[in-house]
């Protein structure tokens, strides 16, 4: 009965920037391409793409809100452009290190970030240096630099 | 900076997309999708305590990671 399904749904408001509003009606556009399908409403959009994001486990969902923790830390310290990987893994402490350097080398592939060796010929302390993240060919990385382009615009 | 204090720009309320002209989404949602909503909540809410952010923080950052996953951009990066 439509009354029972309703009662057992959870309304939740969620204040987005109108271009997400914008995506999220062509989103549902493009799903009513299917053969047969009807359009799906704008709700139903939202719905469809939570329950992707959270159908295994909620792992992809917290690996891409971890990516924008991240991003955020680094805008939020930086000085030059950049933030010591020993800053960024402080302040999310609680991030098991496994996830947070799988995190931070999936924003490299993405180019959101660029982890570096050296920046501005900065000195080097222990604290630096336990906090490094290895990498086979670069040796230690201990820097997370922003894109440069998002570092001019600002 | 201690781990316990606030540092502003890092959390999904203050995220620097804000400032832009906003619209207010309702969404309905099944109890069984709220309650894997609310565990990855509550997972990031231990990870990362001194963060400020609500539920509908976090759905929101779902909604745009999806989207710019599926290449409909909502261009919400600052």
């Amino acid at each position: 009965m439509p009354g029972n399904r309703k009662a057992k749904e959870f309304r939740i408001r969620v204040r987005v920037p109108e271009a997400l509003v914008r995506a999220l009606d062509s989103h549902a556009s493009a799903e009513r391409s299917v053969p047969g399908g009807d359009r799906l409403s704008r709700n139903a959009a939202a719905c469809e793409l939570l329950a992707r994001a959270l159908e295994d486990g909620g792992t992809r969902a917290k690996a891409a809100v971890l990516g924008r923790l991240i991003v955020n830390t680094v805008r939020a310290t930086e000085r030059h452009g950049a933030t010591t990987l020993a800053t960024v893994r402080e302040l999310l402490a609680g991030v098991p290190r496994g996830d947070l350097d799988a995190a931070l080398l999936r924003l490299e592939r993405q180019e959101s970030l660029l982890l570096t060796q050296k920046h501005n010929g900065d000195i080097v302390t222990d604290r630096e240096r336990s906090n490094a993240l290895h990498d086979p060919l670069r040796g230690e990385l201990l820097y997370a630099q922003l894109p440069a382009t998002d570092h001019e615009k600002r | 900076m201690r781990r316990g204090d606030r540092l502003s720009g890092v959390g999904p309320s203050e995220d620097p997309s804000s400032s832009r002209k906003q619209s207010l989404l309702a969404i309905r949602l099944s109890p069984g999708l709220l309650a894997r909503i609310d565990e990855l909540y509550e997972t990031i809410r231990d990870d990362v305590p001194w963060m400020s952010m609500t539920r509908s923080d976090l759905v929101r950052w779902i909604l745009t990671a999806e989207l710019e996953d599926r290449g409909s951009s909502p261009d919400t990066t600052p």
